[in-house]
């Protein structure tokens, strides 16, 4: 039994099919040569200007002399992080959908074949390209470890770090370039998303990078999230975070994350190209459970100690005036903000309609044993066993720290809020205009809810905690301010609830008059 | 041997199939015939698992599409309307690429390359890119692919569209030995013609519903309520027309031409040849007497009414 699942998933990873003819495809010709003679080109040309500013020719003192080397070196390893944002994307994109284009995606799966199989062999062929890219640039690198800028250490782990970087770019694209139609829109939906990704981790990446080595211990521990944008690699690669006293190396766990991003991506792919119910819809569904938990559990294990050690230093100091009220809000706030993920999912989970051979039927409105299967009842119950997951995360690790977990005001407000933000998934899907359609509707509507009045409250009046304003009336008030939210979240909770019935029914009434399922009747 | 059990396929409200039934045992060459839209790629493709049926099954030696999707897998090759060929890959290439990924073993797969290769007479092709290759010999490779796993059920979807009068010979020879070696081959077409040289069974499907289906003999017999017979003669035609037309079983006859008669007739063998016993022994000068065969069109739209295009 145990020998079969290591045969089955090792085949995946070891002589996959799809990877060993695209190795064919990918150094056929003289077209690979002048590619990585081109690339090379580019990284020479580039060292050699970075070298050639960073040094004056001039005598230097040691500490300079060591300064520069240090910001050469970190000059390469940032254009090696821009490669991989460029190149992981542009590689991978066309994978799936390409084959789609062609229809050479019904002769495989007409084979004994996995979905996972098949997307697995696909992500490598593109990741061993760009791990390709990686080994060539090592003679580059290797010349600032010869000039002193870096040890041999700093350039492995680097490399490392950029690797599982590389994985994640790939692991998106490759999710993007499942779901597309158009070549050209994979593309560009993989850039976009890999854009999306460096700049939302460059933030918790720099916040991390702060907190850790400068702001708290001025050690080499930090958060290990700081691995997890290429453009921190230099500060990434020599620190270590402190497990059970032990110092596990950030690019290890920064390893680990990639993996486990990749899996999910590659779960979420198989389960677009699988039918109606199938195992691969199920798995995705229950990894997105036990990550929702795990990832809640462990950002709340990155801060929380930090967060606890400051709240009792602050509240213990003379004059202070933090109260632990105030302190609980913002643990508050960061479980109401931490659900801000779901904006991307719940199109994908309450919308229904027609996608080429796949229909997503409206089958009820809520049912939890469908909350597995993928189809549209099942929606609902895993929205909200989601955000029961995040919570329990965060409660847990809380709990370990001796701190309170959020509040249940917080936890009723978020239920009902992202119950009212499915039902506009239901309103979008009554009108009939096909699956893709009702989700961009979908999201259009939560955008103009959350997003679109911020412009226009802060032009009206600057947001105040203690008197009420235009700012009262907006959909995500329990989640500003520094004041104990409780009362207002229980408030607008209340409100979101009769929201989510007045919608649904209007959604439901409307599906019935357009008559969604006899449409495909004539 | 293949057992398709009441297969069915609706899209919310349209059904594509409406549960269609029919067996077929090893070396049996099964014509699918359908006009454009009648439901013949929808049921093909449910039978090779791509596409979930919303009730019925088909069960393959043993092997049901919905539970053992993977054991059926192994068992059929599925030749869909289009080549879904990879640019930039040799013709060995992509018959490797489909073997590993059937699991053919590594030590075995140029031998078994070799051997399909011969089969669909491509060997000296072996090396060429297969954007190269001409649209016969495409769709030959594809037959290739088919049959690197040596496959017990062919679905063959449209496969002569589009080739050349010799290339379409060359590919009806192929499947016709693909049906003397074992293999239950379904092939789908429209274009009649082609079908009835080589299949041994047919069924034919329109708006999703089998109207018929078994030997094509059997078939054709079946549904002709009258023969057609031919009758040419020597001298004047309307004296015979009126002999013929007394005559026991005759429904109509009319001139087709000078000096032949087109004659509906509704009984067997032994009446027919009494037939031209009686019109022989009234003297009239019969230069040929002959039964005009029905053939699959004929029984086609006698059956379709032409609803789906």
């Amino acid at each position: 039994m145990i020998g079969q699942w290591l045969r089955t998933n090792l085949g995946c990873y070891v002589g996959n099919a799809a990877t060993v003819r695209d190795f064919r495809v990918q150094l056929r010709g003289n077209r690979a040569i002048l590619l990585w003679g081109f690339y090379l080109l580019v990284l020479i040309g580039f060292t050699m200007i970075v070298y050639s500013s960073n040094s004056d020719g001039s005598q230097t003192s040691i500490v300079n002399a060591q300064q520069s080397l240090r910001s050469f070196y970190q000059s390469i390893m940032i254009l090696l992080a821009v490669m991989i944002n460029l190149i992981s994307p542009a590689l991978t994109a066309g994978s799936i959908v390409m084959e789609r284009q062609r229809r050479s995606l019904d002769l495989v799966f007409s084979a004994p074949v996995t979905a996972k199989y098949y997307l697995v062999g696909k992500m490598l062929s593109s990741y061993r390209y760009v791990w390709m890219l990686l080994v060539l640039s090592l003679p580059i690198t290797s010349a600032c470890v010869v000039l002193g800028g870096a040890t041999w250490s700093d350039v492995i782990s680097a490399y490392i770090i950029l690797s599982f970087n590389a994985l994640i770019y790939t692991a998106m694209a490759l999710l993007l370039s499942t779901l597309s139609r158009q070549p050209v829109a994979a593309i560009i939906w993989s850039y976009f998303a890999a854009i999306a990704y460096s700049i939302a981790t460059a933030t918790i990446s720099g916040s991390a990078a702060v907190m850790g080595m400068s702001g708290m211990s001025r050690t080499l521990e930090a958060p290990f999230i700081i691995t997890i944008n290429p453009y921190f690699v230099v500060q990434a690669a020599p620190t270590f975070t402190k497990i059970y006293g032990y110092d596990v190396p950030n690019w290890l766990l920064g390893g680990l994350f990639a993996i486990l991003f990749s899996k999910i991506m590659v779960l979420a792919a198989g389960s677009a190209m699988a039918g109606f119910a199938a195992k691969e819809t199920k798995s995705l569904r229950i990894h997105g459970l036990i990550y929702s938990f795990l990832g809640a559990a462990l950002l709340a294990y990155s801060v929380s100690p930090a967060i606890s050690m400051v709240r009792s230093a602050t509240m213990r100091g003379p004059g202070s005036t933090v109260t632990a009220t105030g302190w609980d809000s913002g643990m508050d706030l960061m479980f109401g903000w931490l659900l801000g993920f779901l904006v991307i999912l719940v199109p994908f989970l309450s919308c229904y309609g027609s996608d080429t051979e796949r229909k997503y039927w409206a089958d009820g409105l809520a049912k939890i044993r469908n909350l597995l299967i993928g189809s549209p009842s099942g929606g609902l119950p895993y929205i909200l066993l989601m955000i029961l997951a995040v919570y329990g995360g965060i409660a847990l690790v809380h709990t370990q720290f001796g701190m309170s977990s959020p509040s249940l005001a917080i936890l009723f407000w978020s239920l009902s809020f992202w119950a009212f933000m499915w039902s506009l998934g239901r309103f979008s899907s009554s009108f009939n205009l096909g699956l893709r359609a009702a989700r961009s509707l979908h999201f259009t509507l939560m955008m103009a809810l959350v997003a679109l009045p911020v412009p226009f409250f802060t032009a009206m009046g600057a947001f105040s905690s203690s008197n009420s304003g235009i700012w009262d009336i907006y959909i995500l008030r329990p989640l500003i301010g520094s004041e104990d939210n409780r009362p207002i979240a229980w408030v607008y909770g209340l409100m979101m609830l009769a929201g989510t019935l007045v919608v649904t029914y209007i959604a439901e009434t409307n599906a019935s008059r357009k008559g969604v399922l006899q449409r495909y009747a004539s | 041997m293949l057992e398709v059990k009441n297969l069915r396929k609706e899209y919310g409200g349209l059904t594509a199939v409406r549960g269609i039934s029919f067996n077929l045992q090893p070396g049996d060459i099964f014509g699918f015939i359908g006009s454009n839209g009648a439901g013949k790629t929808t049921t093909i493709r449910m039978i090779s698992t791509l596409l979930e049926p919303t009730s019925g099954t088909a069960i393959l030696n043993g092997a049901e599409i919905r539970r053992d999707p993977m054991a059926v897998r192994r068992m059929l090759g599925y030749m869909p309307d289009f080549f879904g060929l990879y640019d930039d890959v040799k013709v060995w290439e992509y018959l490797d690429f489909f073997a590993a990924i059937y699991q053919v073993p590594v030590k075995q797969r140029m031998s078994v390359i070799d051997n399909v290769l011969e089969l669909t007479d491509l060997t000296v092709k072996k090396n060429s890119f297969v954007q190269s290759l001409s649209r016969g010999m495409q769709q030959r490779l594809c037959l290739a692919r088919c049959l690197v796993h040596d496959p017990q059920l062919l679905l063959l979807d449209e496969p002569a569209s589009g080739l050349d009068p010799r290339a379409r010979a060359e590919l009806k020879e192929l499947i016709a030995e693909l049906g003397r070696m074992g293999k239950i081959v379904i092939v789908s077409s429209h274009i009649l013609p082609e079908l009835a040289d080589f299949c041994n069974t047919v069924g034919i499907i329109e708006k999703g519903e089998l109207l018929a289906c078994g030997p094509v003999g059997q078939i054709i017999q079946g549904i002709g309520s009258a023969r057609i017979l031919r009758i040419r003669f020597i001298g004047t035609n309307g004296e015979l027309k009126h002999f013929v037309e007394g005559r026991p079983f005759v429904q109509e006859v009319e001139l087709a031409g000078d000096g032949e008669l087109r004659v509906e007739f509704t009984s067997d063998d032994v009446a027919q040849a009494e037939l031209l016993k009686e019109i022989v022994s009234a003297n009239f000068k019969i230069i040929g007497f002959r039964e005009e065969e029905a053939d699959l069109e004929d029984v086609f739209l006698k059956l379709t009414t032409g609803a789906v295009q």
